[in-house]
């Protein structure tokens, strides 16, 4: 019974296990015998009639009375006693030889009235009209990591979480509901009240202390952000003690890490062989040393550990919980690792029945070892070249550089101190108030010395004289938060007010230093005193920001059938221009609970039914703290005097923009919820279309302006579309011991850009996607996903000289070259047809793909059998594109992969894939490196098992669990780099693999004990 | 009721509190950098903004990265090695198209320059600080507008008119004429009338703009509006002040340690470093391509664009010493130092029918002796005493004063043959225009002067059109593509383009 809770009401955990302990104390009793007692409801203790109690798999049974008593008689001690009532959760009670069973209805969890947090306040899901989805914060640990938002990948539908990379201390990039912007496209974070800016912020919180995290979607639930809310905003809620006898648990794992796939590349004779092609005299094919970077690089399995002790408890007069944890994630390359010890202190203090005071403090530290990069390199390295030379030392890869030597040579250290938290208030008075007020700090101070020692490799692989370079950087905020919340109930109607007040202000500084020629490389001695030059250069600079907020809610429920609800914030902040200073930021949303109507109250099919729809506007405010500002440019000096010295000059640099605004979001939603069979199965969907307008993009300003050639000044002027339907589906069962849930979401989304530049005429488009090697792969344009990849089409390749001959090519090209498709020919209207004009240029170039999914998902499965459970959790993605960027990265002669293998060597060889070549005109932008980036991911698996009581009262235990897990057990993909989740840069970068650090499979074991 | 009263109590006077101090909650500057709005405030900061705008003298692509009108002119080819910046030879023959860079980088750098003098002068005014130099600063300021809006109206033609730091966003094209009459010749009446004699500095304020330069920018707008009265006028003041002379040797006014002569009216001083530390690109852009041998090390000297043409070698005068000053030929040793050149551009070129076509020589006016950035430390003239003499002589001899006219250009003559019977005796009125024209050319050669001076006196069709130049279409450069794209047609084309 109590894995069966376990798995489907986690957030009562505590509860539970509560009764569990209650239940697992009553000694054994004999036969045949008469159980009486009460049922209430869990809220307010209240009695409930009409609670249908039945002797679990007989049709035996009886009703409570109008106080909610009943009486019945069993068989067996044995016997199971089910409880059911609708809008409650079925509640199965083994007798185990009671006479005496009092049951504690929960309100259905997954249905009718659980409770979400919502910006400012928490709600009945009952009554929201808005789109939240909500994690369990035990979910949220299923996936080891040091960032929580791992643990949302494939859970929640509308959320897309990527990780950005697999080097440890990565944080993921979270995408909610599509890309709704140019820039920043990150949703807001608000950890207990505390608003943080981006998925590393989180970076501090260990998932072990999430209660739960809320996904915050439409309008009708982020208007309440106003400015901040337009990419959404994901609430997280800390553990809090709760009333009881002091709870500790323990909760230990350990995985190791392994890199999944490697990619494929040529070996040492393959290559010689490709190589030979391109020029026969320079690689003799006898004697090939073959070496396998990719071996050499990875120090595999790397090391996992999670460790985490927490102590909650507390009277009626304070609750505490107490919590420390550990984290140490080695790095399946050397030297990259992260290390984190986090504190936490979650207490409340009820100082009367109407006040009370309470804190949420985190302190965290961290330590990473920044990852040296090398996959790049590895990935280039020449397989022919043996990696160490006779006397050790590191081999050169010419004209490329050694990874093996790039890893020793690698000595990034980061030293980060966060501490987050806040000290509230919170007073209840004249019955139907309450008024809180929140003062909040968010510290981060992180350090970081990157020291670079002297060493000989090779001529473009060396450092002459050491380097170190150190910076402190620190990023302070207070958040002041002021709400008043009015709760009323009068007969059928339900009222919920919230006016607030808040006040922000942010700052952020760094100094930094830099030095060469170090006496010693020790660690202790990486300081910039021991430079050994003249100059040792400072920087330093800072950024600040305030925002001033007022907000209201209004909700309305008549007769939990008819639900209202209206949001508003002003935001008033540092950022806007001085024409913008304010942003107002409204929504409404609607709801109809059509189950709690008459005509549908006594049906045995629908448990739940409702609709509801939402229309807002909210702000994206990420548009620099300093963008308005014209700032003084300094060293603008002339030259003067008989002895030409230099006078100091400064003056106005690139205008300000008076007009800069937040981006702002208009999102429309509608949402239909129906559960069955007294919620066994709920379906939950959405349709979403949000309008992304005056996004901030650079627009060349004209030149008699003044500001120079080339220059642009930021305006509020691209618009971005992004639609598409999401659902949820769970169905949860159990067949006498046997129990099981499975839920499936998915996520359609339609990106597309309709304006860009619409103040300009010369900014039709933005190009984008660097692959650092002068080439632009990416075209923001009207009518095309952001950041779409831009590039030749392919139409095989030319096979011999009379194909060259009658082709259009471009200048260049030849037999064994790609055949690329001439396609701007102009129709008879004139506008570009799609045919051929007969010659080839940059004109024919095309949109090649999107990084944009069409289509996102996850499915969880779990089962339950007596103390044994089994979870899986699959998630992926449909539809999008990745540029291979590192098979086009061509800075010398290098590895190549192992389609290479199937390339033209004659008439009638290869369509597919070229002649041996390196860099070149089979090397522009082209479908040819635009891989299909779909694909399905068993993401866990976890076996659990749980010491039944009896063994665990024999140990002192509450409650103990062992678990095996496997992270990232497989990938189904086509995708032929390690990972098809390639991070994700700007919007208008991304999906562009350049060598990403894979992302590990983990395979661990655990333990969680409470007692 | 305690906590109530309290709390309420607390809550009323915090809201108070900030809803009072809400402004100022707000107002949140920028750390570690000025803004505007707190800049002008103090005398050091109007010296500063003044300064700002020399520097955008320095900038490279006041020019447009590259000698482009010596380029356009009859006196330079593209230069460097053929595949070097093969863009440049559209505007050498005159095929270039209206997106060609290089116009809408000066057309730009100008304009910064414009916007830093319109900085100084809306600024400036409000600042409490001693009058006589804010008199000076504003005065310096409107010379250096005057100077921009003078490259770009005998340059471009109409152009917009701006006048504020913060122009609206489509303003359109004033006619060229308004541009002088309105801000250039006002401008500089007004520099004449405030700014000091070039003695009148102190000796580490030498380069900033002077009475002398106001006079003598102003001789040669007006002699650019056909105006030779007032530009005898202007130029005979600058005669007559006694500031300015002729150095006895013509190569010393281009000498690598020449710092504001005698001979300099107007001259943008630039230090051996980079551009942020006070170099000027414009002598390395020019500077010799390949190998000098400096002490005997091979140092590079710069990228070599800019070529003189075999047709100004072939003009100059036999035994006029102002060839071997202003013309660099492979082989050739300067101040101590041996010009290798550069291998991968050939020597010389032949035409199909085995005329010289070209030869790999270099601009001496911008060489500097040394290594590393010394090219960088050239200081370009903007306007020398030698121009004035024959804008004087030219104006002297339009208004019929041909006896005086011969007096000026015999100066800078006999200066640079150093020879007395190198004077000229011819007075009859077209000959001697013919005379001053050529005089200009080879004293004037590669400072930028030969392509305006060949369009102002109309001569640009006959001696340019064989090389590509089309009537009534480059005499003006070609407004730049970006910027009618931008402003979406509120400013036009010039004709032709």
């Amino acid at each position: 019974m109590s894995i069966f809770i376990q798995l489907t009401q986690p957030r009562r955990g505590l509860l539970c296990g509560m009764i569990f302990f209650l239940l697992a104390t009553i000694p054994t009793l004999a036969q045949d015998l008469t159980v009486t007692g009460q049922v209430t409801t869990a809220p307010d203790n209240s009695p409930v009639p009409g609670v249908n109690v039945v002797i679990q798999g007989t049709t035996q049974g009886t009703v409570t009375d109008i106080d909610g008593n009943y009486r019945i008689t069993v068989s067996g001690e044995n016997d199971s006693l089910l409880f059911s009532f609708v809008g409650y959760a079925d509640q199965t009670v083994a007798v185990n030889g009671r006479t005496s069973i009092n049951v504690t209805l929960q309100e259905n969890i997954s249905q009718l009235s659980e409770i979400v947090v919502v910006g400012y306040g928490t709600q009945r899901k009952s009554d929201l009209t808005g789109s939240v989805s909500q994690i369990d914060g035990e979910e949220l640990k299923s996936v080891p990591s040091q960032n929580a938002l791992q643990g949302l990948q494939g859970k929640l539908p509308g959320v897309q979480v990527t990780s950005s990379s697999g080097s440890p201390g990565a944080a993921p990039t979270i995408r909610i509901r599509g890309t709704g912007t140019l820039n920043d496209a990150s949703p807001l974070f608000v950890v207990d009240g505390v608003l943080l800016r981006s998925s590393e912020d989180i970076n501090y919180l260990n998932s072990d202390d999430i209660a739960s995290m809320e996904v915050l979607k439409d309008a009708s639930a982020t208007a309440i952000y106003g400015a901040r809310g337009a990419n959404g905003v994901v609430i997280i809620t800390t553990k809090q003690g709760e009333e009881g006898d002091a709870r500790v648990n323990v909760n230990v794992s350990y995985g190791l890490q392994t890199v999944p796939d490697k990619i494929g590349l040529l070996n040492g004779p393959q290559w010689r062989q490709l190589a030979n092609e391109i020029d026969p005299a320079a690689f003799p094919i006898e004697d090939v040393p073959n070496t396998d970077w990719q071996e050499l690089i990875f120090d595999e399995p790397a090391g996992l550990v999670d460790a985490n002790v927490s102590v909650s408890g507390g009277s009626d007069k304070t609750k505490y919980y107490v919590a420390a944890g550990y984290f140490k994630q080695d790095g399946v390359i050397p030297s990259s690792d992260f290390e984190r010890i986090s504190l936490r202190l979650n207490n409340t203090y009820n100082l009367s029945d109407n006040f009370k005071i309470g804190h949420n403090i985190s302190i965290a530290r961290t330590e990473r070892n920044a990852d040296p990069g090398v996959i790049g390199a590895a990935y280039r390295a020449r397989p022919d070249i043996a990696p160490y030379n006779a006397d050790g030392s590191f081999a050169e890869v010419p004209s490329l550089s050694n990874p093996l030597a790039t890893i020793a040579y690698n000595n990034n250290k980061i030293n980060g101190l966060s501490a987050v938290g806040n000290l509230f208030a919170e007073l209840t008075f004249l019955e139907n108030f309450t008024l809180r007020s929140s003062y909040g700090i968010s510290a981060d101070f992180n350090k970081s010395v990157n020291f670079t020692p002297v060493f000989f490799v090779s001529s473009v692989q060396q450092n002459n004289v050491s380097d170190l370079t150190a910076r402190r950087a620190e990023d302070t905020r207070w958040f002041w938060e002021n709400t008043l919340n009015y709760d009323k109930e009068l007969g059928v109607h339900r009222i919920n007010g919230l006016l607030g007040f808040t006040l922000q202000q942010e700052r952020s500084e760094f100094l930094q230093g830099q030095t060469e020629g170090l006496l010693r490389g020790d660690e202790s001695l990486r300081f910039i005193d021991l430079g050994q030059v003249d100059e040792e250069l400072t920087d330093g600079n800072g950024q600040q920001q305030a925002i001033q907020s007022f907000l209201f809610r209004a909700n309305y429920a008549y007769d939990s059938r008819y639900l209202l609800t209206v949001t508003g914030r002003v935001d008033a902040s540092s950022v806007f221009g001085a024409n913008y200073q304010y942003g107002f930021f409204p929504s409404v949303g609607l709801g109809w609970n059509i189950a709690n109507e008459p005509f549908l109250q006594d049906n045995n099919v629908l448990s739940n039914l409702k609709l509801r729809g939402s229309w807002g506007v909210t702000g994206n405010d990420r548009i620099g703290a300093e963008a308005r500002f014209a700032l003084i440019n300094t060293g603008l000096d002339g030259v003067f005097g008989s002895d030409e010295d230099l006078a100091a000059g400064a003056t106005i640099g690139v205008s300000a923009n008076e007009n800069l605004r937040w981006e702002e979001t208009t999102q429309f939603d509608v949402g239909l919820e129906i559960g069955f069979l007294e919620g066994r199965l709920n379906i939950e969907a959405d349709y979403y279309d949000r309008t992304t307008r005056d996004i901030l993009i650079p627009i060349f300003v004209p030149g008699y302006a003044g500001n120079g050639p080339f220059v642009s000044v930021v305006f509020n002027t691209a618009e971005v579309l992004n639609r598409g339907f999401e659902f949820n589906i769970n169905w949860q069962d159990d067949v006498g011991d046997f129990n099981y849930s499975i839920t499936a979401n998915g996520t359609t989304v339609q990106n597309e850009v309709l304006e860009i530049g619409s103040d300009s005429g010369v900014n039709s488009f933005i190009t984008g996607g660097s692959l650092n090697n002068g080439q632009l792969v990416t075209r923001t344009e009207v009518g095309q996903p952001v950041g779409s990849y831009f590039g030749y089409q392919i139409g095989g390749v030319l096979q011999d000289q009379a194909d060259v001959d009658g082709s259009p090519t471009l200048g260049g090209q030849g037999v064994g070259d790609f055949r690329y498709v001439d396609n701007n020919g102009l129709g008879g209207n004139g506008d570009l047809s799609g045919q051929a004009d007969g010659t080839l240029s940059e004109a024919d170039r095309a949109f090649i793909g999107s990084p944009i999914p069409d289509f996102i998902y996850g499915l969880n499965l779990n089962f339950g059998y007596k103390a044994f459970d089994l979870g899986m959790d699959f998630q992926g993605q449909l539809g999008n594109d990745i540029y291979n960027g590192k098979r086009a990265q061509r800075f010398a002669l290098a590895n190549y992969q192992s389609l290479w293998l199937d390339r033209w060597t004659g008439p009638g060889s290869s369509n597919s894939v070229p002649r041996a070549s390196s860099g070149g005109v089979n090397f522009l932008p082209s479908q040819f490196f635009v891989e299909d980036g779909s694909y399905v991911r068993l993401r866990t698996i976890t076996l659990g098992y749980n010491l039944p009581t009896a063994a665990a009262e024999n140990l002192n235990l509450s409650q103990a669990r062992v678990f095996l897990r496997g992270t990232n057990v497989f990938t189904l993909t086509d995708y032929s780099g390690y990972t098809p989740e390639i991070g994700v840069g700007s919007p208008t970068s991304a999906g562009i693999d350049l060598g990403e650090y894979p992302i590990t499979s983990i395979y661990s074991v655990g333990i969680n004990v409470t007692f | 009721m305690k906590y109530l009263k309290s709390s309420i109590t607390l809550f009323s006077l915090s809201l108070l509190f900030f809803s009072t101090a809400c402004e100022d909650f707000l107002d949140k500057k920028p750390l570690g950098d000025l803004t505007s709005e707190v800049f002008y405030e103090t005398q050091d900061d109007a010296v500063l903004a003044t300064n700002a705008i020399y520097n955008a003298y320095r900038a490279w692509f006041v020019t447009g990265g590259f000698p482009i009108a010596d380029i356009m002119s009859d006196d330079m080819v593209k230069g460097s090695s053929p595949q070097d910046g093969a863009g440049l030879n559209q505007i050498n023959n005159f095929t270039f198209t209206a997106s060609e860079g290089a116009f809408s980088n000066i057309w730009s750098a100008l304009f910064v320059g414009v916007r830093r003098a319109n900085i100084v002068l809306e600024k400036v005014p409000d600042i409490e600080m001693d009058e006589s130099l804010k008199t000076r600063l504003l005065a310096e300021a409107r010379f250096l507008r005057a100077s921009f809006y003078f490259e770009l109206a005998r340059s471009y033609g109409d152009v917009p008119k701006v006048l504020t730091a913060n122009p609206e966003r489509n303003t359109p094209r004033s006619a060229v004429a308004e541009i002088y009459n309105e801000i250039i010749i006002p401008d500089l009446q007004f520099a004449l009338a405030n700014l000091p004699k070039k003695s009148e500095y102190e000796v580490d304020d030498l380069g900033r703009v002077t009475q002398g330069a106001a006079q003598g920018m102003l001789a040669k707008v007006y002699l650019f509006r056909g105006n030779f009265t007032d530009a005898q006028t202007q130029a005979e003041a600058v005669i007559t002040s006694g500031e300015y002379s002729l150095p006895a040797d013509f190569a010393e006014e281009f000498a690598p340690d020449q710092v504001q002569g005698s001979g300099s009216i107007f001259e943008i001083s630039a230090i051996r470093e980079n551009f942020a530390n006070g170099g000027n690109q414009y002598g390395q852009t020019q500077g010799v391509r390949g190998t000098v041998l400096v002490n005997g090390e091979p140092t590079g000297k710069g990228w070599g664009f800019g070529r003189p043409t075999v047709d100004i070698i072939n003009f100059y005068e036999e035994g006029d010493p102002r060839m071997d000053a202003s013309v660099i030929f492979v082989g050739d040793t300067i101040y101590g130092e041996i010009v290798i050149g550069d291998g991968g551009t050939p020597d010389t070129t032949y035409t199909a029918d085995g005329q010289i076509e070209q030869l790999e020589t270099y601009n001496q006016k911008v060489f500097m002796t040394g290594i590393e950035n010394a090219q960088w430390g050239h200081n370009r003239q903007m306007l020398r005493y030698a121009d004035v003499l024959l804008m004087a002589a030219e104006a002297a001899n339009e208004n019929g004063n041909s006896g005086l006219a011969l007096q000026y250009l015999n100066q800078v003559r006999t200066r640079a043959f150093n020879d007395p019977n190198a004077a000229i005796i011819v007075s009859e009125q077209s000959a001697l225009r013919q005379l001053i024209y050529d005089e200009r050319r080879v004293e004037l050669a590669f400072e930028g002067e030969r392509f305006y001076d060949l369009v102002r006196t109309g001569r640009a069709v006959d001696v340019l059109g064989p090389l590509g130049f089309k009537e009534n279409s480059n005499e003006l450069f070609p407004v730049p593509q970006s910027e009618i794209d931008i402003t979406e047609g509120a400013i036009t084309q010039n004709p032709g383009y």
